[in-house]
């Protein structure tokens, strides 16, 4: 869990766009219909029956283990979704990748030091759907940061760059009257 | 009589799906954590286990009748 500084307000929070889940989970959904019409369809089968009550035991233990497999693994791609967030707070924009159940990856850039904000909207999909990749350029330790399936990216870019614009030019206000020194 | 290529199916069968419960009940354990250590809220959480786990309880209940209906037959 991020925790906030006292003086810190989220300004933005996005999750990777919905496509990404529905993508991942389309393999899952034929997976779990093609059972259950093979199963109901071989319930309407004369020769087919008669296997289906020879073996309904195995094919109800099959059957149900399978469906527990995919029901699994579509909660452990909605997790790994669900807890890849992008934040952006008036001080920090703080992306948050979650790959498999075991690695969690935290990049946090300091809105100062933003240097440069790159939006690519790529692909048919992507412009109807409007979300793309936005690459933060900064002047920390890691040079950019890189964040994929983005929805809404131009808004993004917007909200950081007017918040950095307000931030840098508070700092530099601040920093040119302590150069003035007191009035006499 | 109990032909020796079904028994052979069914224990595989039962194996398999010792497997697929163990795994369950691992991931089960690391996704909850994640729900409530990684910020879903209580509230949320509290939806997602009855979701997750009535449901799979569902797959769970097929699999025992599947059993029974092998032992007793």
């Amino acid at each position: 869990m991020i925790q906030l500084h006292d003086n810190e307000t989220v300004l933005l929070k996005r999750r990777r766009h919905w496509y990404v889940i529905a993508g991942q989970s389309t393999g899952l959904v034929v997976g779990f219909l093609t059972p259950v019409f093979l199963f109901i369809a071989a319930l309407a089968h004369e020769t087919a029956q008669s296997f289906v009550q020879e073996f309904l035991g195995v094919i109800l233990l099959g059957l149900g283990a399978w469906l527990l497999v995919l029901w699994t693994v579509f909660f452990v791609l909605w997790t790994n979704y669900y807890l890849d967030i992008l934040l952006v707070t008036n001080l920090r924009i703080i992306d948050i990748e979650q790959h498999g159940l075991f690695a969690r990856d935290i990049a946090e850039v300091s809105l100062g030091n933003v240097q440069d904000i790159k939006v690519e909207v790529l692909g048919v999909l992507p412009s109807l759907l409007n979300f793309g990749t936005i690459h933060i350029q900064t002047a920390g330790e890691a040079k950019e940061v890189v964040v994929h399936n983005v929805p809404k990216p131009h808004e993004v870019r917007k909200t950081i760059s007017r918040h950095h614009h307000k931030k840098t030019s508070a700092e530099f206000s601040t920093h040119a009257r302590g150069q003035q020194g007191p009035r006499p | 009589m109990l032909n020796i290529e079904e028994a052979f199916i069914e224990t595989i069968f039962f194996i398999l799906a010792g497997i697929v419960l163990l795994a369950f009940s691992i991931v089960s354990v690391v996704l909850y954590h994640h729900w409530t250590a990684y910020g879903v809220g209580k509230k949320q959480v509290k939806r997602l286990r009855t979701v997750y786990f009535g449901v799979s309880a569902v797959w769970i209940a097929l699999m025992a009748a599947g059993t029974l209906t092998i032992l007793l037959s």
